[in-house]
C-alpha cells in the first residue's frame, strides 16, 4: 500500500505541494518543522536553507526517485534479459565471452562503476538511469542464462523442437513463461537497492537533478547542528520509498510463487 | 516375555495448510525383547510415520495421540530435551535413503566418534575410540577401515554409507533399533548384503528391531513378527510363519500373491488393482474395500477393528466373526 | 587440486585483462581532451598539439593501450593531474583507509547477522523470526548515506560519544601502537571507526541475516541432521557443528560477492564521514577528471577485488570437501 503512495506522489508530483519547491524566501529560511517550537503548519516540515518548503521538495522529490528507479531497473532487465537469452540459448563464444564481462562487473564495485559513468556521461538526470541501468544487468544476464541453459535441455523443449517450432517461437512460447517469475523476482529485489544506490549517487552530486531527495540530503548536512531536519526527513522519505518497495516486492513474490508448500 | 516397545492406540496428525492429516489411524502393537518386528505396507502407508513417532524425530507440524510406551515410560508426552536422554542410549534408528543421513562435511570418524563423546558421560580417549571404531567397521563388513574412517561420506558407496549407520546402531546399543527400509535404496546385490549384515546382528547382538520395509522377501528373513499397514492402519499381524501359511486380510493376500515365487510359473506377474485412498479423503467404512474382492456391504460402512484369531494373530475385517 | 589453481588464477588474469581493456576505454570514453585538461587555459593548438604527443595520444589506439598496459602492470599510471605525484601511490597512500573501513562493516556485519540468521531460522514462524526478518527489511532500505548522517547527528553531536568525522591515526596504526603498549591511540582509532562501520555494516548485515536464515532453514530439513539429533548429542551441537557448518559454505561465497559492494557503499560512507579513503579520492578525482588517478582507482581496486576472489574460492575449497572431489569446471 505504501508503494501506491509513493507512486501517487510521483504522478501526481508538483500539482499537489503545498508550495513551489523552487520558491526560495529567503526571510524564511530554516524554520523548524511543526513539532518543534516555532514551526508552523504553513511549512510541516520547515523550510531549508534557501527558504524552501522541505515538505514540497520532497513530494516532487519523489517523482525524480521513482522514475530513476524504474527506467534504471527496465533497462537492467532489458539489456540483462535479451543477454542472458541469447548467450543461454546460443552459447558459443558469444557466451564465454559475456560470462567474463559478467564476471569482471563483479569484480568491480557497482557503485565505483556507476560513479565513473556518471562523470563521463556528464551531469544529466539521464546519467544516473543509464549508469544504474549498465551496472545491474549482470544478475539478470547470469540467472537468466543457467535457467535457459537448464530449459533448454528440458523434454517439453526437445518436443517442441522434433515438432518443427521454430527457434523463435520456442523462445516467446515455451522458454519466456518460465523465466517470467524470475525475472520478477530479480526486478524486485533490485528496485529497491536501485533507488537507495541512485540516491546515493546524487548525495556525491553526480546526479543531474538538484530536485532530489539524495541532493536535499547532502545539502542538508551542513546545517546538521542547527537545522538537523534538512538532511532527516528527505532520508526519511527515501527510507520509506525503498521499505515500501521491498514490501511489495516481498508480497509480489510470495503471491506469485508456484509451488510453495506450507505448513502451518 | 516382556515387551520392549508398547505403542497404544497411536495416531498421527499432520497439519497442512490443506487441512489434517491423519497419517498414522489408532495403530497398536507391541515389540518384545529381542524380537524383529517388521512393518510392511506400500509406499505411503504410514509405516515410516509410525516409525518416526515413535522415535518422536516429527517436527512441530505434527501431532501424536495414544501411548508409546518404551519400558514403563510413555514418552509420547516428552519434550525433546527429554528425548535426548533416550536418543543414542535407548533409541535408535536408520533412515531409508543413506546418502543423506551422513553429514557431508564431516569425516566418517568424526560422526562415527560422536556417538562416544556424548555431553555428561565420562570422557573416553581418542585413541580408545579409535579402536572401537575400528570395531565397529569390522563387524558391518567394511574392509580397509582406517581408510575409511578419515573418508567423507560422498566417498563412499550407498551399501557403506548404510553399513555405517547400522555400525553407529552398533555402537549405541539401543534397546530398541528402528529401521526404515534399510534395503530399498540400494542394488539388488547389496540389498542381500545387507541382509546378511543385519541376520548376523540378530544372532550376535539381540537387539530388539523394528524393520520397516515393502519386501516381503526382507521380510520373511528376519522378522518375527510383522504388521501389515494400510493407510495408516494396521490391517492385519501376527507372526510371520502365520501370515505366510493363513494371510487372514484380502489386503495381505494379496500381497503375498504378487511375490513371485522360486519356482513359479505364470506369464504375468500379480498385481492388485486400485490405489491407496488419499488421506484427505478417507472412506467412511473399511479402507481397504474399494480394492476388496470379497467387501459386503458392511464393509462400506464400518471400519473394522482388529480381531483376535488365535495364537496372537489379529485381523481387521468383518470377514472374522468376534 | 593444483589444476584447480592455475586454472582460477589463468581466469582471473583474463579477467583482469578484461578490466584493463574497460578502464583504458573509460579514458577515452570521456569528453574533453586529456591534454587539453593539462594545459592552462591560455595554451595554444600547438601546445595542445604537443602535449598530446607527450601523452602518446596521436599514436593508433590499439598501440596506445598496449603502453598503457605494459605501464600499468608495473602500476605506473602517471601522475595525477591534481597532484602532480604518483597516482598509483595516491592511491595506495589511501587504501588502507578503506581496508579499515570495509574490513571494520564486515567484520560487524557477519558477527551480527549470522547469530540473528540461525535464531530466525531455528526459531521459524514465531515472534523471534518475525521481529529479526522486520528488522532486516529495515536495515535494507535504509540509505547508507542517511543512516551515517543520522547516527553522527545522534551519536556524535547529540550524545558526544563518538567523533564526528575523521579517522586520525587510523587501525593500523594503532594496531601497531597496541603492540607497544600504547592502548591509547587504538581505542581512539575505533572510536574513530565505530560510526562509520556501524553506517556502512547496516545493510549487508540485513542481506546476511536472510541469506544465513534461508541456509540454514534449508539445512535443518536435511536427513543428516535427524541422524545427528538422534545420536543423543545436544541440540547446541547439532546445530553448530552439523548445521552450520554446511549452512555456511554458501555464505562464504556470498560474503565475497558482497565485499565489492561495500567497497563500493565505503566510498559513500567516506564522504560522509569525512574518512580519507580511496572513495574520497575516486570522487575528487572524477570532477576534476583526473583520468590517470581514475584509472589507477578502478584499476587497483579490481585486483584487488580479483584478488579476493581468488581467496575466498579457497577458503571455500578448503571448507567443503564434496568439491575437492569433484574438482571445479
Amino acid at each position: 500500500m505504501i508503494v501506491l503512495v509513493f507512486v501517487l506522489l510521483a504522478i501526481l508530483g508538483p500539482s499537489v505541494s503545498p508550495h513551489n519547491p523552487n520558491a526560495m524566501n529567503l526571510t524564511k529560511r530554516l524554520a523548524p518543522p511543526v513539532w518543534a517550537k516555532d514551526g508552523t503548519w504553513k511549512h510541516p516540515f520547515g523550510t531549508d536553507m534557501l527558504g524552501r518548503d522541505v515538505l514540497s521538495r520532497v513530494i516532487c522529490g519523489t517523482r525524480n526517485s521513482m522514475m530513476v528507479g524504474l527506467s534504471s531497473s527496465f533497462i537492467a532487465l532489458l539489456i540483462g534479459v535479451i543477454l542472458g537469452m541469447i548467450s543461454g540459448y546460443l552459447g558459443g563464444f558469444f557466451d564465454v565471452i559475456l560470462m567474463r564481462w559478467v564476471d569482471i562487473m563483479l569484480a568491480i564495485p557497482a557503485v565505483m562503476l556507476a560513479v565513473v559513468l556518471v562523470a563521463i556521461i556528464g551531469p544529466y538526470p539521464i546519467s544516473i538511469i543509464i549508469a544504474m541501468g549498465m551496472t545491474m544487468w549482470s544478475e539478470y544476464a547470469k540467472v537468466i542464462r543457467s535457467r535457459i541453459l537448464v530449459l533448454r535441455e528440458e523434454p517439453f523443449v526437445l518436443a517442441a523442437r522434433t515438432m518443427g517450432a521454430s527457434g523463435r517461437k520456442i523462445i516467446l512460447k515455451h522458454i519466456f513463461p518460465n523465466i517470467i517469475y524470475i525475472i520478477i523476482v530479480i526486478f524486485t529485489l533490485q528496485i529497491g537497492l536501485i533507488i537507495l544506490w541512485s540516491a546515493g549517487l546524487s548525495f556525491i552530486g553526480l546526479g543531474g537533478a538538484t530536485l532530489s531527495w539524495g541532493w536535499d540530503v547532502a545539502a542538508g548536512r551542513v546545517y546538521l547542528a542547527r537545522a538537523w531536519w534538512l538532511s532527516t526527513i528527505p532520508g526519511l522519505a527515501i527510507f520509506f520509498c525503498v521499505l515500501g518497495c521491498n514490501l511489495f516486492g516481498d508480497w509480489l513474490r510470495d503471491a506469485l510463487d508456484p509451488g510453495v508448500k506450507q505448513i502451518v | 516375555m516382556e515387551s520392549i516397545l508398547r505403542v497404544e492406540e497411536l495416531k498421527t496428525y499432520f497439519l497442512t495448510l490443506g487441512g489434517v492429516i491423519k497419517a498414522v489411524d489408532d495403530v497398536s502393537f507391541e515389540v518384545k525383547k529381542d524380537e524383529f518386528f517388521g512393518l510392511v505396507g506400500e509406499s505411503g502407508c504410514g509405516k515410516s510415520t509410525t516409525a518416526l513417532s515413535i522415535m518422536r524425530l516429527l517436527d512441530d507440524t505434527s501431532k501424536l495421540e495414544g501411548r508409546i510406551l518404551l519400558g514403563e515410560q510413555d514418552i509420547v508426552r516428552l519434550s525433546k530435551r527429554q528425548m535426548r536422554h533416550l536418543w543414542g542410549k535407548k533409541l535408535y534408528m536408520v533412515f531409508q535413503d543413506p546418502m543423506t543421513s551422513l553429514n557431508p562435511v564431516m569425516r566418517i570418524k568424526d560422526q562415527i566418534g560422536e556417538v562416544f563423546r556424548k555431553r555428561g558421560e565420562k570422557a573416553v580417549k581418542t585413541s580408545e575410540i579409535m579402536e572401537r571404531e575400528r570395531e565397529l567397521l569390522d563387524q558391518v563388513d567394511i574392509p580397509d577401515s582406517d581408510r575409511v574412517l578419515n573418508q567423507y561420506p560422498h566417498q563412499l558407496s550407498g551399501g557403506m554409507k548404510q553399513r555405517v549407520m547400522i555400525a553407529m546402531g552398533i555402537a549405541i546399543s539401543p534397546d530398541l533399533l528402528v529401521l526404515d527400509e534399510p534395503t530399498t535404496a540400494l542394488d539388488s546385490t547389496v540389498q542381500f548384503k545387507i541382509v546378511e549384515l543385519l541376520l548376523n546382528l540378530k544372532t550376535k547382538y539381540r537387539m530388539s528391531q523394528i524393520i520397516i520395509t515393502h519386501d516381503f522377501g526382507v521380510a520373511a528373513k528376519l522378522c518375527d513378527r510383522i504388521a501389515v499397514m494400510y493407510a495408516g492402519k494396521i490391517v492385519e499381524q501376527g507372526k510371520y510363519v502365520n501370515l505366510l501359511k493363513e494371510p487372514a486380510h484380502p489386503y495381505t493376500q494379496g500381497l503375498f500373491r504378487c511375490i513371485v515365487k522360486k519356482d513359479q510359473k505364470t506369464d504375468y506377474l500379480e498385481t492388485m488393482k486400485g490405489y491407496l485412498p488419499s488421506l484427505n479423503n478417507l472412506p467412511k467404512g473399511c479402507y481397504f474395500e474399494k480394492r476388496c474382492v470379497i467387501s459386503k456391504p458392511l464393509c462400506k460402512e464400518e471400519r473394522p477393528g482388529l480381531i483376535d484369531i488365535g495364537d496372537e494373530h489379529f485381523v481387521a475385517c468383518h470377514h472374522f466373526p468376534f | 587440486m593444483i589444476n584447480f589453481f592455475i586454472r582460477r588464477i589463468f581466469y582471473s588474469l583474463i579477467t583482469l585483462l578484461f578490466l584493463s581493456i574497460i578502464v583504458f576505454s573509460l579514458l577515452h570514453l570521456a569528453p574533453g581532451d586529456p591534454a587539453r585538461m593539462i594545459l592552462p587555459q591560455e595554451a595554444t593548438e600547438e601546445d595542445v598539439l604537443q602535449m598530446r604527443k607527450v601523452l602518446g595520444l596521436d599514436k593508433p589506439i590499439v598501440i596506445q593501450y598496449f603502453n598503457w598496459l605494459g605501464k600499468a602492470i608495473k602500476l605506473d599510471f602517471g601522475e595525477s593531474i591534481q597532484g602532480k605525484r604518483s597516482a598509483a601511490r595516491l592511491f595506495l597512500a589511501r587504501l588502507p583507509a578503506t581496508l579499515e573501513l570495509t574490513l571494520g562493516a564486515l567484520i560487524l556485519s557477519v558477527s551480527f547477522a549470522i547469530p540473528l540468521g540461525v535464531i530466525a531460522a531455528i526459531r521459524r514462524g514465531t515472534y523471534w523470526d518475525f521481529i529479526i526478518s522486520f528488522i532486516s527489511l529495515f536495515g535494507l532500505s535504509t540509505p547508507r548515506f542517511w543512516l551515517g548522517i543520522i547516527l553522527i547527528l545522534i551519536f556524535s553531536l547529540g550524545l558526544g560519544w563518538f567523533p564526528s568525522f575523521g579517522r586520525g591515526s587510523g587501525l593500523f596504526y594503532g594496531i601497531i601502537q597496541l603492540f607497544k603498549g600504547d592502548f591509547g591511540t587504538f581505542y581512539e582509532a575505533l572510536r574513530n571507526l565505530t560510526l562509520p562501520s556501524i553506517a556502512l555494516a547496516t545493510f549487508f548485515a540485513a542481506s546476511f541475516v536472510k541469506h544465513t536464515r534461508a541456509n540454514v532453514l534449508e539445512e535443518i530439513s536435511k536427513l543428516y541432521v535427524r541422524t545427528a539429533r538422534q545420536k543423543g548429542i545436544g541440540e547446541y551441537r547439532v546445530i553448530v557443528f552439523h548445521v552450520l557448518r554446511n549452512a555456511l559454505i554458501p555464505i562464504v561465497t556470498v560474503i565475497a560477492l558482497n565485499v565489492g559492494l561495500v567497497m563500493g557503499g565505503a566510498v559513500i560512507t567516506e564522504i560522509v564521514f569525512a574518512w580519507p579513503g580511496v572513495g574520497q579520492l575516486l570522487i575528487n578525482a572524477l570532477f576534476a577528471r583526473d583520468y590517470p588517478l581514475i584509472q589507477a582507482s578502478l584499476f587497483m581496486v579490481g585486483a584487488l577485488i580479483t584478488l579476493i576472489f581468488i581467496l575466498m574460492d579457497i577458503i571455500y575449497v578448503a571448507l567443503d570437501p564434496r568439491i575437492r572431489a569433484k574438482g571445479i569446471g
